[in-house]
Order: C-alpha cells, then sequence, then structure tokens
C-alpha cells in the first residue's frame, strides 16, 4: 500500500481514462457502421441521390403521358353526357381536343423512338393520381350545380398544365432538333398553347348562355390568353418525369447538333423516381372509365 | 428582335386609329405590351449587338389594314401577323444551341400563339382558324432587312 503513491494512482487512472476513449472510438462487434458523420444522437439517415438520368427519352416519355392524360380527361368529359343543351356546340371543341391530342401523343412517341426509347401510351399515373381523379370526383358529385363549366375549367387547367410543361421541355432538352419529327415536335407544342385559351374562352362563353350567375365580362379575351404573373398562383409544369426505360439511357452517337445544357450529360438532372420497373399500363380501359354519365336535371 | 418591334408599332397604329371599342382597345393595348416585351427581352439577350429599328416589311404589309375601319380586315391581319411571328421563333427554336435564348423564345411564342387563338375567337372564325397555323416563317433576310 505504501507503494502506492497519489502520483501513482492519477497516472494509471490516466491511462484507463485514454484506454475507455479509445474503445468509445473503435469498432464494436455487432454493430452495423453508419455512412454519416459520427455525432451524438441518431441522426436520419442520408438518402443517396438518384442514380437515374432525365434525359431527352424520359422528357418526351413524360410530355407523351401527359397527352394521353389529356385524351382520357375529354373522353371521360365526352361520356359524361353533359354537353347538351346550352352546352351541345362545346361537343364539338372537345371531340376536337381529344383528336389533337391523340395527333401529338402519335408525334411526341414518333420523337421518343427517334430519340431510342420506348414509346409511352399511357396516362400520366401521378397526375392522374393527385389531380385528375378527385377533379372528376368533384366535378361528378351529386351536388354539383354547374357540371359543364368544371368540365371546361378542368380542361383548360390540363392545356394549361400541357403547354407549360412543353415550355420547361425546350430548355431541357439537349437536340435542338428531332429527325424525322422535327417539325412536329415544335409545332404540336404551339398547338397545344393554343388550346387552352380556346378552351377558356368557351368556358366564358358557356357560362355566359347557361348560368344565372351575373358576370360583368364583355369579352373572353383577356382573361383567355393571359399568362400568371410572378408570384401569382398558376398551373405549373409537370415536374416528375415519368421513368421506367433502363438506368444510364445510352446517348445516341451521331450528327446531331447538342444544346450547350450547363450540367454535365452524366450527372443527374433532376430527381427521378429511381429503382421503379418499367411503368405498364392498359389502353382497354382507360384510367378515367369508371365515371358514369350524369344524368342533367 | 426587329419583327417584334414592327408588331408593336402595327398595335401603336391601330390604337391611334381610332376604330376600336373601349373593350378591343385594351386587348390591342396588352398584345402591343406583350410584343414590347418580347423585344426587349430578346434585346437584352443579345446585349450591344441587338440590331436598332424595325422590320419594314413585316410593318409595310400589315400596315394598311391597321389603318382601317374594317374589323374583319384588321382580326384578319393582326392573327396573320401573330401566326407569322410564331411560325418564325419556331423555327428559330430548332436553330438555336443556347439554352437561355431557347427558354425566352418558347416563353414569347407561348404568349403570341395564344394571342393568334384569341384573335380568331374574336372574330368568330372556326376551330381550324384558331387552332392551325398555316403562316410562314419569315427567312433570315427578311428579318435582317
Amino acid at each position: 500500500m505504501n507503494r502506492m503513491n497519489r502520483r501513482r494512482m492519477l497516472g494509471m487512472s490516466g491511462a484507463g481514462a485514454l484506454a475507455a476513449f479509445l474503445a468509445a472510438c473503435g469498432k464494436q462487434a455487432g454493430v452495423t457502421e453508419s455512412a454519416n458523420i459520427r455525432a451524438l444522437g441518431v441522426p436520419a439517415e442520408i438518402p443517396g441521390l438518384s442514380t437515374e438520368e432525365v434525359n431527352d427519352v424520359v422528357l418526351l416519355r413524360t410530355a407523351a403521358s401527359l397527352e394521353f392524360t389529356a385524351i382520357d380527361a375529354y373522353e371521360a368529359a365526352l361520356n359524361l353526357g353533359v354537353f347538351t343543351g346550352s352546352a351541345a356546340a362545346l361537343r364539338a371543341v372537345a371531340t376536337r381536343m381529344r383528336d389533337d391530342h391523340r395527333g401529338h401523343a402519335d408525334a411526341v412517341n414518333g420523337l421518343v423512338v427517334a430519340a431510342g426509347g420506348k414509346a409511352f401510351e399511357c396516362a400520366n399515373p401521378r397526375f392522374n393520381e393527385v389531380y385528375l381523379a378527385p377533379a372528376l370526383a368533384a366535378i361528378t358529385a351529386a351536388d354539383n350545380a354547374d357540371v359543364p363549366g368544371d368540365v371546361l375549367a378542368l380542361a383548360h387547367g390540363l392545356e394549361t398544365v400541357a403547354a407549360q410543361t412543353y415550355q420547361s421541355v425546350v430548355g431541357l432538352l439537349t437536340t435542338p432538333a428531332f429527325p424525322p419529327h422535327s417539325a412536329n415536335s415544335r409545332r404540336l407544342r404551339s398547338h397545344s398553347v393554343r388550346c387552352a385559351p380556346m378552351v377558356r374562352a368557351s368556358r366564358c362563353h358557356s357560362r355566359r348562355r347557361a348560368s344565372t350567375r351575373s358576370s360583368t365580362r364583355t369579352s373572353p379575351a383577356p382573361e383567355a390568353h393571359r399568362t400568371a404573373a410572378p408570384g401569382e398562383a398558376q398551373h405549373t409544369a409537370v415536374a416528375s418525369p415519368v421513368d421506367g426505360e433502363s438506368v444510364g439511357w445510352p446517348r445516341r452517337a451521331g450528327n446531331r447538333a447538342s444544346r450547350k445544357v450547363g450540367t454535365s450529360q452524366d450527372k443527374v438532372l433532376a430527381r427521378a423516381r429511381s429503382g421503379r420497373p418499367d411503368i405498364s399500363c392498359n389502353r382497354e380501359r382507360p384510367p378515367m372509365a369508371g365515371f358514369a354519365p350524369i344524368r342533367q336535371g | 428582335v426587329l419583327a417584334e418591334r414592327a408588331v408593336t408599332d402595327l398595335y401603336d397604329t391601330l390604337l391611334d386609329n381610332g376604330a376600336l371599342s373601349n373593350d378591343l382597345r385594351q386587348v390591342g393595348a396588352l398584345f402591343r405590351d406583350h410584343h414590347r416585351a418580347a423585344a426587349d427581352v430578346l434585346t437584352a439577350l443579345i446585349g450591344t449587338a441587338a440590331p436598332r429599328g424595325r422590320n419594314d416589311f413585316v410593318y409595310d404589309s400589315y400596315a394598311a389594314a391597321m389603318g382601317g375601319t374594317n374589323m374583319s380586315a384588321i382580326s384578319a391581319a393582326l392573327r396573320g401577323v401573330e401566326n407569322t411571328l410564331v411560325a418564325t421563333h419556331l423555327s428559330l427554336l430548332e436553330k438555336l444551341e443556347g439554352t437561355m435564348g431557347a427558354n425566352k423564345i418558347a416563353a414569347i411564342l407561348t404568349v403570341e400563339a395564344r394571342q393568334a387563338a384569341v384573335l380568331a375567337t374574336l372574330d368568330g372564325a372556326s376551330l381550324d382558324a384558331a387552332l392551325v397555323n398555316d403562316a410562314a416563317a419569315l427567312t433570315i433576310d427578311g428579318v435582317n432587312s
């Protein structure tokens, strides 16, 4: 006991503390290493970046999906049987719009195939889920007094989303011209742009004729063509690309001119739905087929 | 830029004409402002190399109709010039390599295509007249003349 003096006691306790510190920092049996930076507590796992590339094919397939969304929506609207009486003239407009979207879908899918991708022939599943199906459910509700007006409002919204999606895609495409559909690729965008004010104008005319609501609007033009000011609520372009193609889509080599996009082509341009299998669809039964015709009182 | 300025001047001529009702004057002034903004945006993009003045070919082609009182002729002329600009912008989109210019042109194109559709609606024209653009694009020489 005499040999355990105060100095020796302090020295031994320091060595013990050092050993405990090293043990705390070292690996422990049965404990999985975290990829996170070491910290006190349990931090959330860092989600990894998607490894999918949002390329021209993905953007074009997304555009094609919106065309089929519009086709299904117009088909559903036509099958509701609401274009009667004062709204009968709108049936021809809706039919024309649906047929135009069919042409657009074919043109866009032609571009997809020309770019080396697989045509997408279904409505956008996410858009249907979060927007179209709830909207149609609200429109077909029993207490809705203005079904034709709301159908036109929905169509106007769809056309605006389609037009703005095309507009946003213009700056993202790396290939300015897609042979052999290069003319169609831009013209169909212009065509979609025109549909929105046409539907809007039809809506205004319809409400003036059929609705008992008072309206001071004398011309549909200003509202029909206007675009939203910065910060104003507006329909936005569809942001989630439709993927399902194989990851790392091979870029076609060739003599195509390429846009000088700001991001390297082997980097992720946007968040995509990674890990999902190819989205399959069944055109035999459109997603909107469940809405029954409405009996007009 | 030159074509947009020419159309701005065309709308100014129409508004000075006094043939429009108050409602239509508001529409015309709004459309003119859109074209002026388009010219300004493109000028800013080009910078000091931006051309000055207007495209006289475009202005002279439609100025006579803007000075008249025949509303159908005015509407048809405006629709024609809007469709011509849309066709021109569409042809430019394929040629542009930079995304900034493409984005600007796409935004301008959106507004002008809508304006053409609205003009057809106001005139009571058919769906084809509103939705189909048969106008030819201005050539590079025409734009620079």
